[in-house]
């Protein structure tokens, strides 16, 4: 399970909501089982079709920018405030700005450190 | 490799015992979605060509991609349909 965890699951599981009647461990458990299944699968089919199918594939990155951005709208969806959203915007460009090379990490910490900060400050207001 | 995957993995698990909420962590695991969905989709965005023509048919299918989502909810739709416009424009 800890092993199998990659980004689309995780992105999986913070999006959607366990039904009703199951186990939500056992439902994360095979949200990650199938999603491991899937992948070896796609690459095994993909790796011995590729000789015998060929294909234009070029601009075909762009699904994973469509997946995020479909993500991003559920969770606005879900969310529905506007702070974490424009963290991460105003991070992602500091992080582009000064380290284009890092920028996954760097806007990642940024925004955490930012929203804990945020998080204080609001605390301190209530007292 | 296989060893310090497990151990940045592991750590999390040990640390945080299940079933003992922490308020702080509930609070960061709440708000990290949005956040690194934003950084993703800009991460996704910075190779774009912003001075040709890359710039016009990017924005035609994010467009596609948002609208869809928003109309339908379906996000297999709205995937296959933004990647295929996008595709069209970058073979033509």
């Amino acid at each position: 399970m800890i092993f199998g965890l990659t980004d689309e699951t995780y992105a999986l599981m913070t999006s959607i909501n366990v039904p009703n009647g199951f186990n939500k461990k056992k439902y994360f458990f095979f949200i990650t089982l199938f999603a491991q299944i899937y992948w070896v699968l796609g690459c095994t089919i993909g790796a011995l079709s590729s000789e015998i199918l060929s294909f234009n594939t070029e601009g075909m990155e762009f699904a994973a920018t469509a997946l995020f951005v479909v993500l991003l709208i559920e969770q606005w969806i879900m969310v529905k405030r506007l702070l974490p959203f424009m963290i991460g915007f105003i991070a992602s460009f500091i992080a582009l700005m000064f380290f284009i090379d890092h920028m996954l990490i760097v806007a990642i910490i940024i925004s955490i450190g930012s929203i804990l900060i945020f998080r204080l400050v609001n605390k301190s207001h209530d007292e | 490799m296989a060893i310090s995957t497990y151990l940045t993995r592991l750590t999390p698990f040990l640390m945080f015992t299940p079933g003992k909420e922490n308020a702080k962590l509930n609070f960061v695991a709440k708000n990290t979605p949005p956040m690194v969905m934003m950084i993703l989709v800009i991460y996704m965005l910075k190779e774009v060509d912003y001075l040709s023509t890359e710039i016009f048919y990017t924005l035609f299918a994010l467009a596609v991609t948002v609208g869809l989502q928003i109309l339908k909810r379906n996000a297999l739709l709205s995937i296959v349909s933004g990647t295929i416009v996008y595709m069209f424009f970058v073979q033509m």
